[in-house]
């Protein structure tokens, strides 16, 4: 079961509501609907359904109850975190969306709504840093990169601000963004489900010494209005299978780059434990370097540094077989240095997972 | 290759290709990117036309030619150097120049992560803020035109901008230290070893210079380029005649009183040098105002605006502070001109040596009590405190009366002061004395008059 469904909802940070487009919404629960049929938790259904409705009380007492079922299911905790982040209850939401980002790095969603929520509550350089993540998880990532352009746009106008010393409040807060309702990232691990179209209830913009405009909250009707105005044409790519599109990355790249991925992370947390278990048995170290050896090396490389960074993109993989040559760009950080290179590993499928048998920097 | 590791990572598509820029900012080149073009054409065309017209080179911003270099900068193997390491202690204008250096060279992902660094360091530099903007607009698919950024009611938003730009335009076509090397200013005709310090003020590039005194034959000044900055002079520009027109005198001063430690207002920065303004000369032009300084920045703004002050001269704090830090700073001479001319130290003409036989004859008549001598090289036009030579001369006789010993003089410095008329500002010291204060120097103020140097002012220095 390939299902992805990608779906944005624009939001703007100036409207004190975030509104899904009763059209919009609409095709969402027609796909939703789809799904369910494949969908193997039902519950987690009804809980989209009533957040579809509108009934976010009811949602998030839903999706406690499956919380204490399932604890450790990655999909209930995003939908409680768009309930919260729903519910205007930011800094919960973020809390909840920055445990996801810890828990799951690979995940792209996590990192665009904690992206989404730093730039309704104005904390633009840290909206940027987690737009930056979820391109960096998933290259192709097209809403992180879409909100990654707006929220370059207010950072800019800001920095120009500051330039210019003038006050910024009367233009900063115009910029929408995309809050992705669901967790669409093709993992085997996690069966697709589609969210709701979510938008945090007040936006709190610190940049705006000014009160937020308050809501009328009283008419429901009114900030639609307001934001059929202030909402471009919703971008939406329809649910789509990885069989009806046979030019999708196949499952064995998006494996290959997801143990890329982890090789790095655990390079960056100093996970020497998780770090050489990315290397095979047969692993060729440099300069005919016996193992041993070269794992006391590495370790003591990477133990002596406070901080590491290591970060991939790029990918150009060249499968053949059960083996797979991976070029990609590599940003390398530590305590005193700095650099970027090209580099190649050769990984060999070995018991379902792929391992790293060569390393070399072009 | 330095790159900052989540920021600067382009997303494979959002990549713009230089050919695209000119096209797509047709409407509105990136400002300061624009000033770093306009700074490679001055220098590929070898043309040494000052930043004067720094005013009118950026009005011509948006024409095609520049658009045109634009391109040919980027693409150009000429630049293919740029430092990605700079010392620690880098200035603020270092790292601006680096930046633009990386992006000649095409590396911008390295210099946006210099940017970030110089924000980091500085982050009230209003210049460094537009050009993170710029950078940041660039890689936009729908770029901010700037000059909208300015709020409704008022329009500082847009002065401050032409502002910024003059600025960078000032900072980038400074000349390179390097070629200063063994000139000095053409205003200095003497310098004695005594003197620690020599300031110039270059207001045509917003720029000063600040000199260690290392010379040893007086006649032959060598100078150590100690600390070469950007400056603000007044708003309304140089050339002050009355208090309150916003402008910055012009001529040469001295240095009178090192403030640092007093309590000042923020205005004031890092601290303050109070110069003498209005000197014998401005006094005898019937110039008014006080309290021209040179002095630091407020806490808001890491530089002013090349003109910005009421008069002062104003340099970054970090710059001033070095200088308020140094010993014997009481007593430097101040040049400000509006342009300075740069000489090698041993150039001798035909008027100086004219001075030069005036000025012996001055000490030899003095040194003899030659009053009748003595009395032709004073001027009718000499003036002291509003009186004449009439009020003065029984001092000034009386002085020279005192015999050789005492009238011994030793002198300081000899700068020369070009405007309507030629002047030479001299400062004596009468180390034999007894009569005047220890360490009480005289200042004379000589002019050339039907060919002949006489003098016109004589007091205390």
């Amino acid at each position: 079961m390939l299902f992805v469904l990608i779906q944005f909802v624009k939001i703007s940070l100036k409207s004190s509501h975030w509104l899904v487009k009763p059209a919009m919404a609409l095709g969402v629960s027609s796909l939703l609907t789809c799904l369910s049929a494949f969908s193997a938790n039902n519950n987690l259904d009804s809980i989209k359904q009533s957040i579809q409705s509108g009934q976010l009380d009811q949602a998030l007492r839903s999706v406690q109850q499956e919380r204490q079922t399932s604890p450790k299911d990655v999909q209930v905790q995003f939908l409680e975190a768009v309930i919260l982040a729903q519910q205007g209850q930011h800094d919960r939401a973020i809390e909840a969306f920055k445990k996801m980002t810890e828990s799951y790095p690979d995940l792209p969603e996590p990192y665009n709504n904690l992206g989404v929520l730093y730039a309704s509550k104005g904390r633009l350089e840290e909206a940027r840093a987690a737009f930056d993540k979820a391109i960096l998880t998933h290259a192709s990532y097209a809403a992180a990169h879409k909100n990654l352009s707006d929220v370059q746009a207010q950072l800019t106008r800001q920095s120009y601000a500051r330039a210019l010393q003038v006050d910024p409040k009367v233009k900063v807060a115009t910029a929408q963004l995309t809050l992705l309702g669901a967790l669409t990232t093709e993992r085997s691990d996690i069966s697709k489900i589609a969210g709701p179209a979510v938008r945090p209830a007040t936006p709190n913009n610190p940049a705006t010494s000014e009160p937020a405009e308050t809501p009328s909250k009283a008419s429901p009707s009114a900030p639609k209005e307001n934001s059929a105005q202030n909402m471009k044409e919703p971008v939406k790519e329809p649910a789509i299978t990885a069989a009806a599109k046979p030019k999708e990355p196949s499952p064995e790249i998006e494996q290959i780059k997801s143990a890329v991925q982890s090789w790095a992370q655990s390079w960056s947390r100093k996970d020497m434990k998780k770090y050489f278990a990315a290397y095979a048995a047969n692993f060729a170290p440099p300069d005919n370097m016996p193992r041993t050896k070269w794992e006391s090396e590495r370790e003591l490389r990477i133990a002596s540094k406070k901080k590491i960074q290591v970060a991939v993109s790029n990918f150009k993989i060249d499968i053949q077989g059960n083996k797979a040559k991976v070029n990609f760009s590599q940003v390398y950080e530590s305590d005193n240095f700095k650099g970027n290179s090209r580099k190649s590993l050769e990984l060999t499928k070995q018991g379902g997972h792929w391992l790293i048998t060569r390393e070399t920097v072009n | 290759m330095n790159i900052h590791p989540t920021q600067y990572t382009q997303a494979p598509g959002t990549e713009v290709p230089p050919q695209r820029l000119s096209r797509k900012f047709a409407w509105a080149i990136p400002s300061l990117l624009t000033v770093s073009a306009i700074a490679a054409v001055w220098f590929f065309s070898g043309n040494d036309k000052p930043a004067l017209q720094a005013a009118e080179q950026v009005s011509g911003l948006f024409s095609p030619k520049t658009t045109q270099n634009w391109n040919l900068q980027f693409g150009s193997e000429a630049f293919a150097t740029a430092s990605t390491v700079l010392p620690q202690h880098a200035s603020a204008e270092e790292m601006v120049e680096n930046v633009y250096d990386l992006l000649r060279v095409g590396d911008r992902s390295t210099a946006r992560a210099q940017t970030e660094r110089l924000l980091a360091k500085y982050p009230n530099f209003q210049l460094a803020h537009l050009l993170q903007a710029d950078l940041m607009n660039e890689e936009l698919a729908t770029p901010i035109d700037p000059q909208s950024i300015e709020g409704k009611e008022t329009s500082s938003g847009l002065k401050r901008y032409d502002e910024l730009i003059l600025e960078s335009s000032r900072r980038l076509n400074r000349p390179p230290a390097s070629t200063l090397q063994g000139l000095v200013p053409s205003n200095i005709v003497s310098l004695s070893p005594q003197n620690p310090y020599f300031i110039a003020v270059d207001a045509s590039k917003s720029r000063l210079y600040w000199f260690e005194n290392k010379s040893t034959d007086p006649l032959k000044p060598q100078l150590k380029l100690l600390l070469e900055t950007y400056v603000s002079v007044g708003q309304k520009g140089i050339g002050k005649s009355r208090e309150g027109d916003g402008r910055t005198p012009l001529g040469v001063y001295f240095v009178n009183k090192n403030l640092k430690g007093q309590p000042l207002p923020d205005l004031y920065g890092a601290g303050a040098l109070t110069l003498n303004y209005p000197n014998a000369l401005d006094l005898m032009r019937g110039q008014t105002g006080s309290g021209i300084w040179l002095h630091g920045t407020p806490s808001e703004q890491y530089a002013r605006a090349p003109l910005a002050t009421d008069g002062c001269v104003v340099l970054s704090n970090p710059e001033m502070d070095r200088l308020l830090r140094l010993k014997n700073v009481e007593k430097t001479p101040v040049l400000i001109s509006e342009k300075l001319e740069w000489v090698t130290s041993n150039q001798a003409s035909k008027d100086r040596e004219a001075f030069k036989k005036a000025l012996d004859q001055w000490v030899r008549d003095r040194q003899a009590s030659n009053l009748d001598g003595l009395k032709n090289i004073y001027s009718q036009q000499f003036q002291r405190d509003g009186k004449g030579l009439a009020m003065w001369w029984p001092e000034i006789a009386s002085a020279a009366q005192s015999g050789a010993i005492q009238n011994t003089v030793e002198m300081q410095s000899i700068i020369e002061w070009k405007d309507t008329q030629d002047y030479m500002v001299v400062n004596v010291s009468n180390p034999n004395n007894t009569r005047v204060k220890r360490n009480q120097n005289l200042r004379l103020y000589w002019t050339k008059s039907d060919g002949n140097w006489q003098i016109v002012y004589e007091g205390p220095a």
